[in-house]
C-alpha cells in the first residue's frame, strides 16, 4: 500500500511536469495550428539558459528569470523566422511540421555543441526531504506541483477573464473571423508562442535541478507533451493537463507491473489504446464527419 | 580509397533506405517516422539468424526480410487509423517501443552490449571480405531494390498510392481497398528496409540498438525530403548529398567529439531550409516532366467507349431503392425516413433546400455513412452498411461537390485510376508485370483516353491536373467517373460554380449518359437545370423525400416553391 501510494504520488508529480510542456504545446497548437516539435527545444533552452546565467554568478532565482525570458524571446524567435515565412507561402501543415522537426535538430545540437552532452545539474535549491505517511518526497518536488498548479490555474484564468485571452480564443476558433472582427492574428501568434515558451521552461528548469538535464531533453519532453495533447484532445487546455497527468500516473504505476526500463513505451502505449479506442481524445470534441 | 569505398557503401545503405521510405512518405503519404525501426528488425533478425541458426546470408536476408515485413504489417494497424500530424507521434511511438525492445529484451538483444561477431556474408560460394566485394554487394542490392520499388511505382499498385496521398475519400469511392494498399505498402518498405538491415549487420558485423534510433528515422526522412518526395531518383541523389556532405567535415578537422552533433545540425539546418525554399526536394516529382510540351496527337482507337449493355436485363424493380433511412448527427436529424428510387436508365433529380439531406443520402448509399435505420438495396440486394470499396465495385460511382481530383497526378493518370478490375493493382502482378499486363494497361489508357475525348479534355491529358482550370476540372470529374464502368452514377451537383455556357456542355454530357445504359441521380439546387435533365424529380426537406414528380409539377406545387425559396 505504502508503495502504491508513493508511485501515486511520484506520477503526480512527473505528471505535474508534463502538463506544463502539454498545455503550453497545446496552447500553441490550438491556437496558431503549428505543430510545435521545436518546443522541445525551447523547453530546453529554458534551463540551460538558467544554468548559463547561474554559472555567471546571478542568484538561482534571478537567473531563472533569466532563462524563462530567454526561452520566451526564443520561442519568438522561431515563430518569426521559421513558421511566420512559410505560413505566407501557405505551405502545407506537413511542410511545417518538417521544418519544426529540422529546428529542433538544429538548436538541440548547438546546446551540444555550446554546453558537451554531458548531464548538468543546477545546484542551490534549498532541497529538503519529507516524508508524509510513509511518502517520502522532497520541497523541490512540492515546488514542481506548485509551479505547475500555479501556471496552469494562470493560464485558464488569463484565457477566460481577460481581453487578450479571449482574444487568443477568438483566434484559436477561427483565425478569418478573429481578423475580420479586428484582432490582429499576427499579434496573437507572437503573444501566444511567448507565453508558450515561457510556461515550458520552469519545468525544464525544475528538471534541471532535480536530476540534471541534457541536450536531447526536449525530445523526450515534446513527445509525451504532444502524446499527453493527443490523449487529452487538441484543443482543450484542461485536456492537454489530463493527458499529462494520465502519462505521469500510468508510468510511474506501471512500475509495479511492468519493469522501469520500459517507462518510455508505457507512454506511447497510452497513445495507442487512446488513438484506437477514442481517436479525438479525452475531453477534444468529437471530428465531425457529417459532409464528406 | 578504403574510405572513398566505405563511403559509397554508406550511400547505396542510404539510398535503399531512402528509397524504401519514399514508397510510403513521396508516394502514399504515409507521414510515419519509423523507418529506423524496419532498418533495425532487418538487421537485428538476420543477426540472430546468422549467430544463433548458423543460416547463410541469402536466407538469413529472407527470413529477414519476411520478419519486418510482418512487423511492417502490424506497425501499420494502429497507423492506419490516423493521418497527417496524428501519424507522425505514432509512427514515433512505435519507432520508440521497437527501440526498447531491442535495448531492453536482453536474452535475445543483449540489451546494449549488442551483438558483435556476426559472420561476412557468404554467396553461392563467393565469400565477400574486402571493401570493395562489400561495394559490389551494396550496389547489386541496391540496385534491385531500386528496380523493384519502380517497378511498384509505375504499376497500377503505384497509380493508386498516389492516388490514396492525394484524396482517401475518393480513391474509396473508386472502389479501391486502400486499407490494403496502405498494409502492403508498409510491408513492403519495411521488407526493403529490412535488406538494408541484413547488408548494414553483415558489413558492421556489430550491432547495438544505437544505430536504429528515432534520430535514425529522421535521417532516412531528411534523405527523402532533400532529394525529393515522389521521385525514386530523388532518394538516390538526397542519400549521396547527405552522406557526402557531413564526410567533409573530416576534412575541416572538426574535433570528434562534436563531429556527431555538427553532422545532426548541418542535415537539421537543410531540411528548414528546403521547406522554405524548395520543398519538392532537389530531383521532386513532376521535374522529369516535359513542361507544356506540343498537344498530344489524337492517337485514340476507340473513340467512344463501348456503351457496356446494363449488367443486368432491365427488371421490374428499380436499380437503386432506398428505404427508411434515418441518420442523425448529434441532435440534428439529417436524414428522416428517407425513402425514394432509382428506376434503371433514368436521370433522377434531387433537389431541396441546404441542409435538406441531399449529399447525406449519397453519403449513406455509397458507404461513406452507415445510417442509424433503413436499408439501401441495389438490383435488389441489400448494400446497406458495406464498405465505400465495395459499393464502388458493386457499380455505383459518385462524384463530390468539391470535386476531390487527384490534383499533383496527371489528368490522363487521374482517369485510369479509376479503370475497374485492374490486375496490376495486386501487388505481385505489379512486381512481376508481364506482357499480359502491359496488354491490359494499353487496353485501360486507350479507354482512359477515350473517355478523356469524352469529356473534351484529350489535349490535356499529360497536364497536371491542378492545372486545370474549374471547369476542366469537373469535366475531369465526370471523366474519372465515367471511367470506373459504374452503372449508377451519383453526380454532386456537377454543374454547380460553372458559366452559365459551360452548364450547357456539361448537361448535353450527362444527357449522353443514359445511352450508355447508366442510370444517373444528379444533385442540383437549379430547377431549371434539372428542368432540362431529368423528367423525374424529388424534393428533399428535411432529410425526406416530401415529394416526387416531373419539374413542372414540383415547380407548380406552391407549397413547394415556398420551401425551394424560404418562404
Amino acid at each position: 500500500m505504502d508503495l502504491f501510494a508513493q508511485l501515486l504520488v511520484n506520477g503526480v508529480i512527473a505528471g505535474s511536469l508534463y502538463a506544463l510542456v502539454a498545455c503550453s504545446f497545446g496552447l500553441i497548437l490550438g491556437t496558431t495550428g503549428t505543430f510545435h516539435f521545436a518546443h522541445g527545444v525551447v523547453y530546453a533552452a529554458g534551463a540551460y539558459g538558467t544554468y548559463f546565467a547561474a554559472s555567471r554568478g546571478l542568484p538561482l532565482w534571478a537567473a531563472a528569470a533569466a532563462g524563462i525570458a530567454g526561452a520566451a524571446l526564443l520561442g519568438i524567435l522561431i515563430e518569426l523566422v521559421v513558421y511566420r515565412p512559410l505560413r505566407k507561402i501557405s505551405a502545407s501543415p506537413l511542410v511545417i511540421l518538417i521544418a519544426s522537426l529540422g529546428t529542433l535538430i538544429v538548436l538541440e545540437n548547438a546546446i551540444a555543441i555550446a554546453f558537451s552532452t554531458d548531464a548538468k545539474v543546477l545546484e542551490g535549491f534549498p532541497r529538503k526531504g519529507v516524508i508524509v505517511g510513509g511518502v517520502g518526497f522532497t520541497t523541490l518536488h512540492v515546488t514542481m506541483v506548485a509551479v505547475s498548479l500555479a501556471a496552469f490555474l494562470a493560464l485558464l484564468a488569463f484565457l477566460h477573464w481577460t481581453r487578450t485571452g479571449r482574444a487568443i480564443r477568438a483566434v484559436a476558433t477561427s483565425p478569418e473571423m478573429a481578423e475580420i472582427v479586428g484582432i490582429d492574428t499576427g499579434r496573437v501568434f507572437l503573444l501566444v508562442f511567448a507565453i508558450g515558451s515561457a510556461m515550458a521552461a520552469p519545468a525544464a528548469i525544475l528538471i534541471m535541478m532535480d536530476r540534471g538535464g541534457t541536450p536531447d531533453m526536449g525530445m523526450e519532453a515534446i513527445l509525451i507533451a504532444a502524446i499527453a495533447v493527443i490523449v487529452g484532445g487538441i484543443g482543450s487546455v484542461p485536456g492537454a493537463a489530463l493527458g499529462a497527468l494520465i502519462i505521469g500516473l500510468a508510468q510511474n504505476l506501471g512500475v509495479m507491473k511492468i519493469p522501469s526500463e520500459w517507462q518510455a513505451a508505457i507512454a506511447f502505449g497510452v497513445l495507442l489504446v487512446v488513438v484506437i479506442v477514442r481517436p479525438h481524445g479525452l475531453l477534444g470534441k468529437k471530428l465531425k464527419k457529417a459532409e464528406i | 580509397m578504403d574510405y572513398v569505398v566505405h563511403v559509397a557503401i554508406n550511400i547505396a545503405l542510404y539510398a535503399i533506405l531512402g528509397v524504401s521510405f519514399n514508397l510510403l512518405l513521396g508516394y502514399t503519404g504515409l507521414f510515419a517516422v519509423s523507418h529506423a525501426a524496419f532498418f533495425g528488425i532487418g538487421a537485428y533478425a538476420s543477426a540472430l539468424l546468422a549467430l544463433h541458426a548458423g543460416l547463410g546470408f541469402l536466407w538469413g536476408m529472407a527470413l529477414g526480410i519476411v520478419v519486418a515485413g510482418l512487423v511492417g504489417a502490424v506497425i501499420a494497424l494502429p497507423a492506419l487509423r490516423v493521418s497527417g500530424d496524428y501519424l507522425v507521434i505514432v509512427s514515433f511511438g512505435l519507432q520508440t517501443i521497437v527501440f526498447s525492445v531491442m535495448l531492453n529484451w536482453q536474452d535475445v538483444t543483449r540489451g546494449v552490449a549488442g551483438l558483435p561477431g556476426i559472420p561476412r556474408p557468404g554467396l553461392l560460394g563467393w565469400k565477400v571480405t574486402t571493401p570493395s566485394q562489400y561495394l559490389v554487394l551494396f550496389l547489386a542490392a541496391a540496385a534491385l531494390c531500386f528496380f523493384l520499388a519502380r517497378r511498384l511505382t509505375h504499376s497500377p499498385f503505384g497509380r493508386v498510392l498516389k492516388a490514396i496521398r492525394e484524396d482517401e475519400v475518393a480513391t474509396q469511392a473508386l472502389g479501391k481497398n486502400i486499407t490494403r494498399f496502405k498494409v502492403l505498402v508498409f510491408v513492403v518498405a519495411g521488407a526493403l528496409a529490412a535488406v538494408a538491415g541484413n547488408l548494414y549487420a553483415h558489413y558492421i558485423t556489430f550491432i547495438n540498438p544505437f544505430s536504429f534510433t528515432l534520430e535514425e528515422s529522421i535521417f532516412i526522412m531528411a534523405v527523402v525530403i532533400v532529394g525529393g518526395a515522389g521521385n525514386l531518383w530523388g532518394s538516390l541523389l538526397g542519400a549521396a548529398v547527405l552522406v557526402i556532405m557531413p564526410e567533409s567535415l573530416r576534412f575541416l578537422q572538426v574535433p570528434p567529439t562534436v563531429s556527431g552533433a555538427i553532422r545532426q545540425l548541418i542535415y537539421g539546418v537543410l531540411l528548414v531550409l528546403f521547406m522554405r525554399f524548395r520543398p519538392q526536394g532537389l530531383w521532386g516529382e513532376h521535374a522529369s516532366r516535359p513542361a507544356a510540351g506540343p498537344p498530344r496527337p489524337p492517337e485514340v482507337k476507340a473513340v467512344a467507349p463501348p456503351a457496356k449493355p446494363a449488367l443486368s436485363p432491365p427488371s421490374e424493380r428499380p436499380l437503386l431503392e432506398v428505404s427508411d433511412l434515418t441518420k442523425t448527427f448529434g441532435g440534428i436529424r439529417a436524414l428522416s425516413n428517407l425513402s425514394l428510387v432509382m428506376p434503371q436508365g433514368t436521370i433522377t433529380g434531387l433537389i431541396g433546400p441546404n441542409g435538406a439531406g441531399k449529399t447525406t443520402a449519397f453519403n449513406v448509399i455509397t458507404g461513406f455513412l452507415s445510417p442509424d435505420a433503413g436499408r439501401v438495396f441495389y438490383r435488389g440486394v441489400e448494400i446497406t452498411g458495406l464498405a465505400p470499396y465495395r459499393v464502388a465495385r458493386l457499380g455505383i460511382a459518385r462524384s463530390f461537390q468539391d470535386l476531390r481530383l487527384f490534383q499533383r497526378m496527371t489528368v490522363l493518370d487521374n482517369v485510369l485510376v479509376a479503370r475497374p478490375e485492374q490486375s496490376g493493382e495486386r501487388l505481385g502482378r505489379a512486381l512481376a508485370a508481364g506482357a499480359g499486363s502491359r496488354r491490359e494497361e494499353a487496353a485501360n489508357r486507350d479507354a482512359a483516353l477515350a473517355y478523356l475525348d469524352f469529356v473534351q479534355l484529350l489535349g490535356k491529358a499529360d497536364e497536371v491536373a491542378e492545372n486545370l482550370s474549374y471547369a476542366e476540372q469537373k469535366l475531369l470529374a465526370l471523366a474519372r467517373l465515367l471511367a470506373t464502368e459504374a452503372e449508377l452514377l451519383l453526380l454532386d451537383e456537377p454543374t454547380s460554380g460553372l458559366a452559365p455556357t459551360t452548364v450547357g456542355d456539361m448537361l448535353a454530357l450527362i444527357r449522353k449518359l443514359t445511352d450508355r445504359g447508366k442510370t444517373v441521380c444528379v444533385i442540383e439546387h437549379n430547377l431549371d437545370v434539372i428542368k432540362g435533365l431529368s423528367e423525374r424529380v424529388v424534393f428533399l426537406d428535411g432529410g425526406e423525400a416530401i415529394a416526387t414528380g416531373t419539374p413542372e409539377t414540383i415547380m407548380a406545387d406552391p407549397r413547394l416553391a415556398d420551401l425551394y425559396f424560404g418562404r
